[in-house]
């Protein structure tokens, strides 16, 4: 209790309103424009955070988070544009909802899911971060080791793209995170006798690179795309108690279901909105209308995306293992803070551990404000010409990346990221389990030496452990998931025609 | 066609990433990281090693399969089909032009000093997107540039580099 009061004190001050208030605001605008998403949004304050305190920090930053999976919503409803991935199913019964002239109904259900969301996954966080953490006291080495390795095959493999490409990726990431002064012997490693390089990739140019400026090289190819077109008019209202009574145990389940799958690694807001869509269409009693604008299926995809935003930070906080880029970005970014996430977060730090649970309590009801005063204002960003809008993202993002440490090499790692990024993205290379490799490699390299420290070389003694072994267990199942499915498919005789694989009907 | 390109770029990005870890997998074996023995195998390099182990086969298997897959697609030559191609081709040199312009911003940013070469590059950048008011794109370079710098430079006390012509930015 008493951590909980320092948790408040620490939040009840200008500094903290002002940045939580301007992040979700932000959030929502970077979730509106399409392509930019959290994680950008995040990477383009990252300089603002440098000199801000721990906690004004973390407001602005969990803002933007919970404003820009809320955003993408907006855009999605209005153009049919989805803002961001998190946002795609909320088009199928948005959209349609708006073309018949209920576009501010649309959006009011939309806003009013996506709080409950924000809030049942915000209680998640507070009850299950501090027994995670606990029980993690009791992991050594290899279970950390077991765990990393879990986490960034969970990524590899539900990222968008073939699970050999996110193996690949995540794998690349891990190598690169092993660049410059090796930490056990104090040995330089691939820096080819270039001293900039002893100090490493750093995380967050990496991250600038291969989201903010690849998606500007992106753009810049794709400029002859037909353009969005921008010219309406909309509202917001609020459903009555009346429409929303039938619907209060599909918002129920919907929360659930974005919670358990936000705590996963890999998982995330998109493929928890298709899956508590796909469930709200098999059991809702309106399902035979769901995909033709029915407030089900909004309510089902809103309120399952936002339930991720806290749940996400279970792991993170209670392990110090992002389950996503957009966590993974706050991971650093805390650590920059002085703030290790972790178990000991729990037991030496809990008033910051409470302010985070606070904080994300306060975005999700300025988030609804925000949506609720300003949405009409929200969609005129889309009007911004597209070159002087990137212009805007790439100068503060690349700004990020070398103001953590004044390093002009940073830029350069910036835009060779970018690069790697852009050629990635167009040979459908996932980018996110590269940086959740670049992540969770030092971690992984310091727990399997330790670990190998511990049982004198023996790799075979890291199964004697029941937590690591059901891990290992784990790993394995997710890797061979697809061999599975396919042979299951075979057995059922519904096994996808090799030759139209090979035609390219991907 | 689209598949094609992408199955080609697949097997460009995967063989690449194999000459590269080979490249590095043999860099390991370097007199200079001998203190992994002495280290009983655990030194520097183990855990490189089992990473560039598990890229070689990773990459090999990607470029083999892509390569293996890009023989067999059937290339279409229907206009809808070429259309979209058409337009990426079209915009090759904007993408050109783009990665050569924040290069050079990132070399200008230390050596010219941040606000002037950011004005330069929010003056060039959106004539690449095919944004063409002069009045507008120039209102937002030297404003945007003014603005992130003083907010950055007198507010938050962040040192950005100087040119070298001016004591003052």
């Amino acid at each position: 209790m008493d951590a909980a009061l320092l948790g408040l004190d620490l939040i009840l001050n200008w500094q903290v309103l002002l940045a939580v208030t301007l992040g979700t605001a932000l959030g929502v605008a970077v979730g509106v424009l399409p392509g930019l998403g959290s994680v950008v949004g995040i990477t383009m304050v990252l300089p603002f955070t440098l000199t801000m305190g721990q906690i004004p920090a973390i407001a602005l930053l969990l803002g933007i988070y919970c404003g820009s999976v809320y955003g993408g919503s907006i855009t999605a409803i209005v153009i049919n544009t989805p803002g961001t991935p998190q946002a795609a199913a909320t088009a199928l019964d948005g959209y349609p909802m708006a073309a018949r002239g209920e576009a501010d109904l649309a959006l009011g259900w939309a806003t009013a899911a996506s709080l409950a969301g924000g809030l049942f996954s915000v209680m998640v966080l507070m009850l299950a971060a501090p027994q995670l953490a606990a029980f993690s006291l009791n992991f050594t080495s290899v279970e950390y080791f077991a765990l990393g390795v879990f986490a960034l095959i969970c990524i590899a493999q539900v990222s968008r793209g073939s699970l050999l490409k996110g193996l690949l990726s995540g794998a690349i990431g891990m190598f690169i995170a092993t660049i410059g002064v090796d930490q056990v012997t104090g040995d330089m490693r691939f820096t080819f006798g270039n001293f900039q390089l002893s100090a490493g990739i750093s995380l967050i140019p990496a991250i600038v690179g291969l989201f903010a400026l690849s998606e500007m090289f992106v753009r810049v190819s794709e400029r002859y795309a037909p353009a969005i077109q921008t010219d309406f008019r909309i509202g917001f209202k609020i459903p009555g108690w009346r429409e929303w009574r039938p619907r209060l145990l599909l918002l129920f389940k919907s929360c659930t279901i974005g919670s358990f799958i936000g705590a996963l690694p890999g998982t995330g807001a998109a493929t928890s909105a298709f899956i508590s869509y796909a469930e709200a269409k098999r059991s809702s009693p309106n399902r035979a209308r769901i995909g033709k604008g029915e407030p089900d299926g909004i309510v089902s995809a809103e309120s399952a995306n936002n339930a991720v935003t806290g749940s996400a930070l279970v792991p993170t906080l209670a392990l110090g293992i992002p389950g996503d880029p957009v966590t993974a970005v706050m991971l650093g970014t805390l650590v920059v803070q002085g703030i290790t996430p972790g178990p000991r977060l729990f037991t030496d730090q809990l008033d910051i551990v409470y302010a985070i649970f606070l904080i994300l309590i306060a975005a999700n009801l300025i988030m609804f404000a925000v949506g609720a005063l300003g949405a009409q204002a929200f969609t005129r960003i889309l009007r911004v010409p597209q070159g002087l809008l990137m212009t805007g993202v790439v100068v503060i993002a690349l700004l990020g990346a070398y103001g953590v440490r004044g390093n002009p090499l940073d830029l350069i790692i910036a835009l060779a990221a970018g690069v790697v990024g852009f050629v990635m993205r167009k040979t459908g290379f996932p980018i996110a389990p590269m940086v959740i490799g670049m992540v969770l490699s030092p971690m992984i390299e310091n727990a399997l030496r330790q670990s190998l420290l511990l049982t004198r070389g023996d790799f075979w003694a890291f199964f004697d452990r029941p937590i690591a072994l059901g891990l290992f267990v784990l790993t394995a199942f997710v890797l061979l998931w697809p061999l599975l499915g396919l042979a299951w498919r075979r057995l059922r005789g519904t096994a996808p025609d090799p030759k139209s694989q090979a035609r390219g009907e991907e | 066609m689209l598949v094609a390109a992408r199955a080609n770029g697949t097997t460009a990005v995967a063989t690449l990433a194999l000459g590269t870890a080979l490249f590095l997998f043999w860099h390991t074996f370097e007199p200079a990281y001998d203190t992994a023995f002495a280290a009983a195998g655990r030194g520097p390099v183990f855990y490189p090693r089992i990473l560039l182990g598990i890229i070689i086969v990773l990459a090999a298997t990607i470029a083999l399969k892509s390569l293996f897959q890009t023989s067999r697609v059937q290339i279409s030559r229907r206009p809808a089909d070429a259309a979209p191609d058409r337009a990426g081709w079209r915009a090759l040199p904007a993408l050109v032009a783009a990665i050569a312009l924040t290069a050079g911003y990132v070399m200008a940013f230390s050596a010219a000093g941040y606000l002037l070469s950011t004005v330069v590059y929010a003056l060039l950048l959106p004539l690449v997107f095919g944004y063409r008011n002069p009045l507008v794109i120039s209102a937002f370079a030297i404003s945007y540039a003014v603005a992130t710098w003083y907010l950055f430079e007198k507010v938050f006390l962040i040192i950005l580099p100087k040119s070298p012509w001016f004591a003052a930015f």
